[in-house]
């Protein structure tokens, strides 16, 4: 039982890094960013192959390069792979593309990826993938549960890390003005801010912080491949940012507990559904996706909204003169709101 | 035209099409540091594209705007803004789910929102943050919309939202403000309060471009006003010249 928890919470730990990243460009600035699947592909195939040595010469799994750096090496190349990752698709798409076109772009540049590496084994592994990559810190210890623990460890030590990152960025005057983009670009451009430059640098963060995640997914299962870099794994992830609370890190934890390991591994424990992991597959995926609906239905800011600025250790402050104009009759009419409306469903 | 010293911005033969349809069409315009300056005329005149190009939100095909002394042709929008030139939209434009106070506090130019000084140097902005929070607050009382300063903006009503828009203005600390129909949806008492302050701003030294149908509040608000008609400038004057000129009323006032 000890050991499931831990494995859990490992999982938990890589998963949540994850989200974290979604939601720094989905959750913060409303970026419809598909690419962090691809991004968790490029940390996990960076880690494998600044880790794993040479290729052998009469092994059956082909790749290219091939070293064994030691930790924390490959994790730190791997997040520099997915950060320059995300400047590319940044420059590429970010530039002219918003909304929907922004996501099937992302989606597009995952595709391509994904079929290059399948399409030419002798570049990553193929369609096989690749095994054996070595896990790191495990000269420490040779009983397997005490490296789950030292693993535990250090996921939990890099979410942290990587949560502490996102609570900066987003209680900073920069998440402020990323989310202040994410609300109105046009007027943000009249406040003297460049809106490319923020949605870029979000990226690139959030391209770094998936590649941690799948460097850790990789080196955690010592194996990698094209199956689980899938852009299936866009539903639990944008599911947990949704349920849990998009814009709050707080939030995103909470969800990624419910999806990933509520849903995710308590589920398959239930009586009826264990003797059939086809069917605890199945059932899995529709309360995601059920659960996605009704919350974007009933509770689109999720289970802790997104907070107000607040500034607590900020001089009291005692108005002079408030006058009350605040109860001044509304004035503005339907055909406004229509016409608004009008202009953000175009994304101008 | 040569730039004078005591002009803040000129356009200058500005031509802008949109496929078939010319919207601006060789526009010149001058406006004097310190004043009131309205823009009038019919729909369609090309108002708002004149104030689009001279922002920077959209580029022209021809012709040039001289901002401040240094041109400001086909610079991007939030660069024309560093350099003082503030506007607001036709339809207003706040930041629906954030708080008043952080829409107040997106516009200055600040220490927290480069990279580095955000993740590992909030000691830095965080006195600054203090300071400017004072200062937002300060115009929100000046505002009479202080009683609101936690809510979140979408909530506004839209003659509040365009008092906003104007007080988040002020916090870029612009030299010169360009109100796209500022009175737009506004009703009777806020519409005096607004003139108000645009008068009052106007006499601590701020220069105003300001596009309006309510000739009225024209009238008490701008010195001197631009007429656009089908994409040209049509006259120049005071409300009282311009109520004599005849292809001004045959294009707008009648």
């Amino acid at each position: 039982m000890t050991a499931f928890l831990v494995t859990m919470g490992i999982y938990f730990f890589i998963d949540l890094i994850l989200v974290l990243s979604a939601n720094l460009q989905l959750g913060l600035m409303g970026m419809a960013n598909l690419g962090f699947v691809l991004f968790l592909g490029i940390g996990a195939y960076a880690a494998t192959v600044f880790s794993i040595g040479p290729e052998p010469a009469n092994s059956l799994q082909q790749y290219f390069f091939g070293v064994a750096l030691p930790f924390p090496l490959p994790i730190i190349l791997a997040i520099v792979c997915g950060m320059i990752g995300g400047l590319i698709v940044g420059l590429v798409s970010l530039y002219r593309m918003r909304g929907h076109y922004l996501a099937i772009i992302t989606l597009a540049i995952l595709t391509i990826c994904s079929t290059l590496v399948e399409g030419y084994p002798k570049f990553l592994g193929g369609s096989n993938g690749l095994t054996g990559i070595k896990q790191p810190l495990a000269s420490l210890t040779s009983s397997y549960n005490g490296y789950q623990l030292i693993f535990l460890g250090l996921s939990a030590v890099l979410c942290l890390a990587a949560f502490l990152f996102c609570q900066r960025f987003i209680h900073s005057p920069l998440g402020r003005m990323a989310k202040a983009v994410r609300e109105n670009e046009s007027a943000v451009t009249t406040l003297g801010i460049n809106p490319f430059r923020v949605r870029l640098l979000a990226t690139v963060c959030g391209g770094g912080m998936a590649a941690l995640s799948g460097a850790l997914l990789a080196e955690y299962v010592t194996a990698w491949g094209i199956a689980p870099w899938s852009f299936t794994e866009i539903f639990p992830a944008t599911a947990a940012m949704i349920i849990g609370g998009r814009g709050n890190n707080w939030g995103v934890a909470l969800g990624t507990f419910m999806t990933y390991v509520v849903v995710g591994e308590g589920l398959p424990f239930l009586p009826g559904i264990s003797a059939d992991p086809e069917l605890g597959y199945a059932i899995q995926w529709i309360i995601y996706g059920v659960a996605l609906v009704a919350f974007l239905w009933f509770r689109p800011s999720g289970l802790l909204p997104e907070r107000k600025g607040r500034w607590k250790h900020a001089p009291e402050f005692v108005p002079a003169m408030v006058s009350a104009p605040s109860d001044l009759p509304a004035a503005a009419t339907i055909a406004e709101q229509v016409a608004q409306e009008g202009v953000h469903a175009s994304d101008q | 035209m040569p730039v004078t010293s005591d002009a803040i911005l000129e356009a200058d033969g500005v031509s802008c099409a949109f496929g078939g349809v010319q919207a601006v069409d060789h526009a010149s315009l001058k406006i004097d540091r310190g004043t009131i300056t309205g823009l009038i005329g019919p729909n369609g005149a090309g108002k708002s594209t004149l104030v689009n190009i001279i922002s920077g939100h959209t580029k022209a095909q021809e012709g040039k705007i001289v901002f401040a002394g240094h041109e400001t042709t086909g610079i991007p929008a939030y660069q024309v803004a560093r350099r003082g030139l503030i506007r607001t939209f036709q339809l207003s434009s706040e930041f629906p789910n954030m708080t008043l106070l952080e829409n107040m506090l997106v516009a200055p130019r600040q220490m927290g929102t480069g990279f580095w000084n955000a993740m590992f140097r909030k000691s830095v902005w965080n006195r600054q943050e203090y300071e400017l929070l004072d200062k937002a607050r300060h115009l929100l009382v000046e505002f009479g919309l202080y009683k609101l300063a936690d809510e979140y903006a979408g909530n506004l009503s839209g003659g509040q939202k365009r008092l906003l828009e104007i007080a988040r203005a002020l916090m870029a600390d612009p030299t010169m403000l360009v109100l796209d129909e500022p009175m737009a949806g506004v009703a009777g008492v806020l519409i005096d309060r607004l003139v108000d302050h645009i008068l009052e701003l106007n006499r601590s030294g701020l220069t105003f471009l300001v596009i309006e149908h309510d000739l009225e509040v024209v009238d008490r608000l701008c010195e001197n006003v631009y007429v656009m008609a089908q994409g040209s400038v049509l006259a120049y004057g005071s409300m009282s010249d311009l109520r004599q000129n005849e292809s001004v009323l045959e294009a707008y006032l009648d």
